[in-house]
C-alpha cells in the first residue's frame, strides 16, 4: 500500500501551529473535515476516539514520531494526512521526546486488515531517516505530496 | 516460517528453544556472564495484528531486560526494541512469528515478552506485565 493511496493531498499540514497534543490532533481532524472527507457532524466524536486511544498508550513511538489514529464507523475509506510541527509537540512519547512528524490514520471499523497495511506503510517510511529529515525541511503541502510520491516509488508495493 | 494458525488451537506460544549457550569472558571487572540464546514461536492473537500497541508493549517491556530482543517472521529479522521496524513486519492476527531473546536474562524477558506478544490485549504503558509463570 502506498502513502498517496490515503494520505488526502489538500489535508496535509506542513506547518502545525498547535503545541500540545490535544490541539494537534484537532486541527489534523479538522484538516481532513475542510478537505471534506469527514462528515461535519462526527468530527468531535473522531478527536475523542483519537484521544481515547492515546490513553491506551502513546502514538508517539519516538524518534520525533507520531501516528496517532483511530477505527471510525463514519469513514466508509481509509484516509489520512500529514502534519509537521518546526517547534515540536509534547506527545508523552515513549522516548519523552517532542514529536515534529505526525502521520494520522483514520479507517473504517471493519477493515483491519487495510489499517494495518497502512501501519506497515507508514512505518516503513519514518524508519527512514532520510526521509524524517527532508519531511522536517518541507515547508509547503506540495512539498510534503512531492515527498511522499518520491518515497512510494522507491518502496515495494504490497 | 510464519502461517496461520488453528483458531481453536490457539497454543499462543511454544516452548523455548535453547539456541546456544556460553560463557563469555569478563571484559572489565571479574564478573563472567553467560549468554543465552533463547526462542521461542508466538501466534499473534491481537485482532488488529502486531500494530503500534503491542509493539509499542513489547519494546518499553525490552528495555527493562539486558538481553537483545529479536522479532523473526519470515526472511525477516528485526530489533524488538524499534518500534516502526516491528511494525513494518505487518503480521496479522493468526500468524506466527518468532521471538528470539539472546543475553544473561534471556529465560525471563522471553517469558515477558512472549506473553506480551500473545496478549489479545496488551499492558498498558507502565502496567506490570502478569508472569506467566504464576499463573
Amino acid at each position: 500500500m502506498k502513502l498517496s493511496d490515503f494520505v488526502v493531498r489538500n489535508a496535509m499540514l506542513p506547518n502545525l501551529v498547535a503545541t500540545t497534543k490535544d490541539a494537534a490532533i484537532r486541527e489534523m481532524v479538522e484538516s481532513l473535515r475542510a478537505s471534506g472527507q469527514l462528515q461535519n457532524t462526527e468530527q468531535d466524536n473522531i478527536v475523542k476516539a483519537i484521544m481515547k486511544r492515546e490513553q491506551l498508550g502513546s502514538t508517539g513511538i519516538g524518534r520525533g514520531v507520531a501516528i496517532p489514529h483511530t477505527k471510525h464507523e463514519s469513514v466508509e475509506r481509509l484516509i489520512g494526512t500529514v502534519g509537521v510541527s518546526h517547534v515540536g509537540v509534547p506527545f508523552e512519547s515513549l522516548d519523552n521526546e517532542p514529536v515534529f512528524i505526525l502521520v494520522m490514520l483514520i479507517s473504517p471499523q471493519d477493515r483491519p486488515g487495510e489499517h494495518l497495511r497502512a501501519l506497515e506503510s507508514v512505518s516503513r517510511h519514518l524508519r527512514d531517516d532520510m526521509f524524517c529529515r527532508m519531511l522536517r525541511q518541507t515547508t509547503s503541502a506540495e512539498a510534503i505530496w512531492e515527498l511522499l510520491t518520491e518515497a512510494d516509488g522507491h518502496q515495494p508495493g504490497r | 516460517m510464519s502461517g496461520k494458525q488453528d483458531s481453536d488451537n490457539l497454543t499462543q506460544t511454544s516452548a523455548p528453544l535453547l539456541i546456544s549457550s556460553a560463557w563469555r569472558g569478563a571484559v572489565t571487572g571479574p564478573t563472567i556472564m553467560k549468554e543465552i540464546v533463547l526462542q521461542r514461536t508466538v501466534v499473534i492473537c491481537n485482532p488488529d495484528g502486531l500494530h503500534i500497541r503491542p509493539a509499542a508493549a513489547l519494546a518499553e517491556a525490552s528495555r527493562r531486560f539486558q538481553s537483545q530482543v529479536s522479532l523473526l517472521y519470515g526472511e525477516r529479522r528485526v530489533d524488538g526494541r524499534r518500534v516502526l521496524d516491528v511494525i513494518t513486519l505487518g503480521v496479522e492476527p493468526g500468524h506466527e512469528i518468532v521471538l528470539e531473546v539472546n543475553g544473561p536474562d534471556a529465560e525471563e524477558a522471553l517469558d515477558v515478552l512472549a506473553a506480551i506478544l500473545a496478549s489479545a490485549t496488551p499492558p498498558l504503558p507502565g502496567e506490570p506485565h502478569s508472569d506467566p509463570k504464576a499463573e
